[in-house]
């Protein structure tokens, strides 16, 4: 078959092209991408005058670990890391319990009210109240500066279930439910068993953007929670980076600068230290979505 | 050919391309009046109606959590919407303000800038959706072919990672880069001959432009994760299929990846559509200076500059609440927009 | 294992559904859904006896005689270590048997917390510090304070004999409505000029010039500086003779006005005052306002004024001033030269003001912000014995109390002998005495009064900050005009400002700013000035003036 063979050899050589473009695009991305979080490593072992003049550039200019030095001065970081872990972890858990079943519930077109439903809950992306009466409510129900605030009344994220709504619908064949259920199959078990095992990845996604929103949460903080104990990371190291304006004053001259270098200093390694863990937590997620996570259950 | 993969594909996962589709199940007596031609009475259609219920009741009891949380923290408090309708004040509460009807909306929409405010925000949010948009999922496809997995890994890292510079760090940086004397872009400028470069961070034409493309540079790896979730269902034997059917990578993206995600990327621009007026409000007030106010004066920093002197609870609630409507409109327009074109929809 | 994964997950759902049932139920329901947060704060009270007429001591020590907690809000800077490990505090208590809980909230995001806080949350009993509550939170929230004049009266012979000696300070805190709901403070040992102009004197070495005594001199000096090699590196292209930023706003800039007859009132109001007439005037519709905009437009042009001075942050202006290797500014203007200077302060003097077209000599001051300050202490509706918090706040204002209060205590940054001379100790290694002050102690905040004889007892080192800064106002002080002082606004005059001012702020500035990059004042003044009438200056000044006359017949 002549014209086979000659296809085969197009093919291949139009593959090429594309593997020349796609990895060249690719170092490319990679070095664009790169270089500046490459400059925030080095700028945070930098004296800071340095830095804002332009002298960084490979290398760090004026070594100094000062930065790091200053931040761990400041005891109460680490509460703010515990409790950051503590939310992170509660949090994940929480929002993939309340937010995975109600997508699953809400892809089902034999749900009688699914369009209100919906609604319901596409609304509150819109329209809410505000902060003050949130604010009393949160008080009303008790919730007010406890550890339950960071993690339990917010955590219904539309956002996240619509995503996964969007997902249990195109990657869950409707044949599967309809098997299930001539074998007998309620809906909760078929959600448990059936369902959740094959949506590793949606999972996997949810999970992600749950944690890290979470981690770097702290407005919520800000406003419902007063003791020191409970305030987490974020909200800790906006408190020391942003404080040189108790000392502004009307130019007090060397305390006011002295804070304004101490925050420059602090800016980069403050970077470094709250996002070091977050970013070890993605190669484990990773896996999930490697391709033909679903291969096993559709041959089935 | 190809059609024909599309079609065997079809039959394997028919929800593939239009999630919109498939039947919908009514019950069992329902089909069978339709069948036979019959009408029903309004009485059988309750009680079918409530038989389906009554066997999805595990659907509701997994909805239940969310609906509760929502009811009792989003849902109760919105009674504090009337506050752009008043004059709020602290001391007599939202129950003891007195009424003043849209006064607030009218002072908003005779501001001097209202005009400007308008065009700002509407069209950096539009330039943010535009630019934004393509980028993760074109970088999903780029990352889904990469075959030598350790480059694989790195580019999946390397681009996530900007996604968690803090807003004020980024801006500083972009202060410094951008200089015109010290910065990456004044020393690239000298190497090429310029002396004396423009200082582009003082030129309002370039302020949208700084805005959006370090904002895509910053997420678009982030938000790129989610369609590479979305590529790993995608079943390998379609890519078996195109191979032997001739098919080369460009058109295997074309023809398989591309409509598999396309379902996601609709929804996500659709909600996107709806926060068209939800601008970020701290990176554009880093960013701003007396030489870009005029495109960088957007409604998010103007409430706040108007609430710094005094505080404006119902001045900034009303703002809020036009923008909210304005938003919840263009949702429900694009909405329609994408049902009418027979692609997914969100409700 | 399948049966586990399920039983694992409904557990997990039920136990949610349980736990947002009952942290519904539990909390139980504070049924205060709009209160002006009367009732809220006493929980965090606990009154020891009833702190009624038996427990109070109208005067002499302890206040109470049971021990008394009061929450005192105070907005804490990072740096500043627990204010319940400085001894001044522990020796107060002891003395006053009064405790005092601290709520800190941080500086980063208390705007946000704060109307919160004040629309509805737990009060504390006192709001500490004049950047707790600013003006406004406080005329639109008269309900939820006390007014204390009586209290003043009655118990607190401390600050009556300060407001009498001193009637600036019971000016700037008598509301429109007569009465008195925060106190004021006065800083020991402050200067009366504001911020001070300073020139590189290596480099008019260098150069062979003269230090300029007029702006006709300062511009040549400066051209001279942008042409040649000032700082002698070999470079004659390096130097930025004059920088600064004005990316947020006027303020750094404003200061330079100065020789063309005007000076701000170091508030972000744009005001002066006329001297000869005592009339406020709006400083960006001010014929000399267009001068100086005119020379600086030259100034820019010429490559003179930082290019990027519009672009750039403090922290990077800053970083040229401090530029390491060799000194890259000329001029400028500061708190305290040498400081802002470093590490090349021993190339740049202070420069005495110069004179304008019309021989002008300025600087700037206001002894009602750099001296005097308000809203540092201010009792709240929550506070059930307003009279403890009172005397508690009398006692503080005392001399030695005052003094440990801006420095730190006796025996740790400052020494008393026994004829009542203050002498300082030094600081830790490493660390100077400015920033070790702000690590012990709330320095310029609660209220103060230091009497003019005690403040002449106190020896202040003359290389401190503090030291240096008064050394340099001896030669300044004369220059300082009349600025539009910090008058007393009612809630309606506040409201219309903050509501005119901000179209008005934000075109002044663009204007201010296209002006000086690109020039064409000339031709745009007029149709400026009548931009801002149809804004509503007209209107704004006459709220200025109004606010005016109120202060000074008062």
């Amino acid at each position: 078959m002549a014209s086979l063979g000659s296809i085969k050899r197009q093919v291949t050589w139009n593959d090429l092209i594309f593997n020349i473009i796609l990895y060249g695009m690719s170092i490319i991305i990679l070095l664009i991408v790169i270089y500046p979080l490459y400059f925030i490593v080095i700028a945070s072992f930098s004296n800071p005058t340095e830095v804002a003049n332009g002298k960084v550039w490979f290398v760090p200019s004026q070594f100094t670990v000062d930065g790091y030095k200053e931040i761990m001065r400041h005891s109460e970081l680490w509460t703010g890391y515990r409790n950051t872990i503590v939310y992170t972890v509660l949090g994940t858990v929480i929002g993939l319990a309340v937010n995975i079943p109600a997508a699953y519930a809400l892809s089902r077109r034999d749900l009688v009210g699914r369009k209100l439903i919906t609604f319901f809950f596409i609304f509150t992306m819109f329209f809410n109240g505000g902060l003050i009466p949130t604010y009393f409510t949160i008080r009303d129900f008790g919730l007010y500066d406890t550890f339950w605030v960071m993690v339990l009344p917010f955590s219904v994220a539309v956002y996240h279930i619509i995503i996964a709504r969007t997902f249990f619908d195109s990657s869950l064949p409707q044949g599967i439910l309809d098997a299930a259920q001539i074998d007998g199959c309620g809906n909760l078990r078929f959600f448990f068993q059936i369902a959740l095992p094959l949506s590793k990845a949606v999972l996997a996604v949810i999970a992600l953007y749950t944690a890290v929103s979470q981690w770097n949460a702290y407005f919520n903080a800000l406003v419902y929670i007063r003791n020191e104990d409970l305030k987490p990371l974020q909200l800790v190291i906006r408190n020391i980076l942003i404080t040189n304006q108790a000392m502004a004053g009307t130019g007090d001259g060397l305390a006011a600068q002295e804070a304004r270098r101490l925050s420059e200093l602090m800016k980069y390694a403050v970077i470094i230290i709250s996002t070091v863990p977050i970013m070890c937590v993605y190669p484990f997620v990773q896996k999930y979505f490697s391709q033909g996570v679903m291969i096993g259950a559709i041959k089935g | 050919m190809f059609q024909a993969i599309i079609a065997s594909f079809q039959q394997k996962g028919p929800r593939l391309f239009h999630a919109a589709l498939g039947p919908k199940r009514k019950g069992a007596v329902h089909m069978a009046a339709k069948a036979a031609g019959e009408k029903l009475s309004k009485k059988e259609i309750l009680v079918s109606t409530w038989r389906r219920i009554a066997r999805n009741w595990g659907l509701y009891l997994l909805l239940l959590p969310a609906v509760v949380l929502l009811f009792m923290f989003t849902y109760i408090p919105m009674y504090g919407i009337q506050i752009a309708f008043k004059d709020f004040t602290p001391k007599a509460g939202i129950g003891g303000s007195p009424w003043v009807g849209f006064e607030h909306f009218q002072t908003f929409f005779n501001s001097f800038q209202v005009k400007s405010l308008f065009t700002n925000t509407i069209s950096l949010s539009l330039y943010s959706l535009i630019a934004g948009f393509p980028f993760p999922i074109f970088l999903a496809l780029a990352m889904n072919q990469i075959r030598v997995k350790r480059f694989k890994q790195t580019l999946q890292v390397a681009t996530y990672l900007p996604h968690f510079i803090s807003t004020v760090v980024m801006v500083g940086m972009l202060l410094v880069w951008l200089s015109p004397s010290s910065g990456l872009y004044g020393n690239l400028a000298k190497l090429f001959g310029v002396q004396e470069p423009p200082n582009i961070l003082g030129m309002a034409g370039a302020f949208q432009s700084i805005y959006v493309w370090s904002d895509v540079w910053q997420h678009a790896g982030w938000d790129s994760i989610i369609y590479i979730a979305a590529l790993a269902a995608v079943d390998p034997s379609l890519y078996e299929a195109a191979t032997v059917d001739g098919a080369g990578k460009w058109q295997k993206i074309k023809y398989i990846d591309i409509p598999f995600l396309l379902p996601t990327a609709v929804i996500l621009l659709i909600m996107r559509a709806g926060n068209i007026m939800n601008v970020g409000f701290e990176k554009v007030y880093l960013m701003q200076n007396p030489l870009n106010t005029m495109v960088s004066e957007i409604i998010a920093t103007y409430v706040y500059k108007i609430g710094i002197i005094s505080n404006q609870y119902s001045l900034s609630a009303a703002v809020g609440l036009f923008n909210n409507v304005i938003n919840f409109v263009l949702l429900l327009l694009v909405n329609q927009a994408s049902k009418k074109m027979g692609e997914t929809s969100l409700f | 294992m399948k049966r586990n994964w399920k039983k694992v997950l409904g557990l997990l759902l039920a136990l949610c559904l349980v736990t947002s049932l009952f942290a519904a139920c539990g909390g139980g329901t504070n049924s205060s859904t709009s209160s002006s947060g009367e009732s809220g704060a006493s929980s965090q009270q606990e009154s020891g006896a009833e702190a009624g007429d038996s427990n109070f001591n109208a005067t002499g020590l302890p206040i109470v005689n049971e021990p008394v907690s009061l929450t005192f809000l105070y907005v804490k800077g990072a740096s500043l270590r627990d204010l319940n490990e400085n001894s001044m505090f522990q020796e107060m208590e002891k003395a006053t048997n009064v405790r005092i809980d601290w709520q800190y909230a941080g500086d980063a995001d208390w705007a946000e917390q704060k109307s919160l806080l004040l629309a509805g949350g737990d009060l504390p009993d006192v709001f500490f510090g004049n950047n707790s509550l600013g003006d406004m939170d406080i005329l639109t929230n008269l309900d939820l304070f006390v007014p204390v004049e009586d209290y003043i009266d009655q118990y607190c012979p401390n600050i009556k004999a300060a407001y009498d000696a001193e009637p600036i300070m019971r000016k700037l805190v008598t509301q429109s409505d007569g009465h008195i709901y925060t106190l004021s403070s006065k800083l020991p040992m402050r200067p009366k000029a504001c911020d001070i102009p300073f020139i590189n004197q290596k480099w008019l070495d260098n150069l062979n010039l003269e230090m300029p005594t007029t702006v006709d001199e300062w511009y040549n000096v400066l051209k001279a500086f942008k042409e040649q090699d000032a700082n002698g590196n070999g470079d004659p292209n390096d130097e930025v003779p004059l920088s600064g930023s004005g990316k947020g706003d006027m303020f750094d800039w404003i200061r330079y006005i100065n020789p063309w007859g005007i000076t701000d009132s170091l508030e972000t109001n744009y005001l002066a005052l006329e001297q000869e007439t005592g009339e406020p005037i709006f400083i960006p519709a001010d014929e000399r306002y267009k001068e100086a905009v005119q020379f600086f437009e030259k100034l820019y042009a010429e490559g003179i004024m930082d290019q990027e001075y519009f672009t750039q942050d403090g922290s990077q202006s800053d970083a040229k001033l401090k530029n390491e290797e060799v000194s890259l500014v000329g001029t400028g203007i500061a708190w305290e030269v040498s400081s802002a200077t470093t590490p090349h302060s021993d190339e740049y003097v202070p420069m005495l003001p110069l004179a304008g077209p019309r021989g002008d000599r300025y600087v700037r001051g206001n002894d009602g912000i750099i001296i005097y300050r308000r809203n540092e202490f201010t009792v709240t509706t929550a506070c059930e014995h307003p009279e403890i918090a009172m005397r508690w706040a009398d006692y503080y204002s005392s001399d030695d109390i005052s003094i440990q209060s801006y420095w730190g205590p006796f025996g740790e940054a400052l020494e008393k002998a026994d004829d009542g001379t203050i002498t300082f100790l030094d600081p830790p290694e490493g660390k100077t005495g400015d920033v070790w002050y702000w690590e012990i102690t709330c320095r310029d905040y609660g209220p103060k009064y230091v009497s003019p004889e005690t403040e002449a007892k106190i020896q202040l080192p003359a290389d401190s900050g503090d030291g240096a800064k008064l050394a340099c106002d001896e030669d300044f002080k004369e220059f300082v005009a009349q600025p539009y002082p910090q008058v007393n606004y009612t809630p309606e005059q506040m409201d219309e400002i903050s509501k005119l001012t901000v179209d008005i702020y934000k075109y002044v500035k663009e204007s201010w700013a296209n002006w000086i990059v690109n020039g064409g004042i000339e031709n745009d003044w007029d149709g400026y000035i009548s931009q801002l009438n149809q804004m509503g200056l007209e209107r704004l000044m006459e709220i200025y003036q109004e606010a005016l006359d109120a202060y000074n017949a008062g």
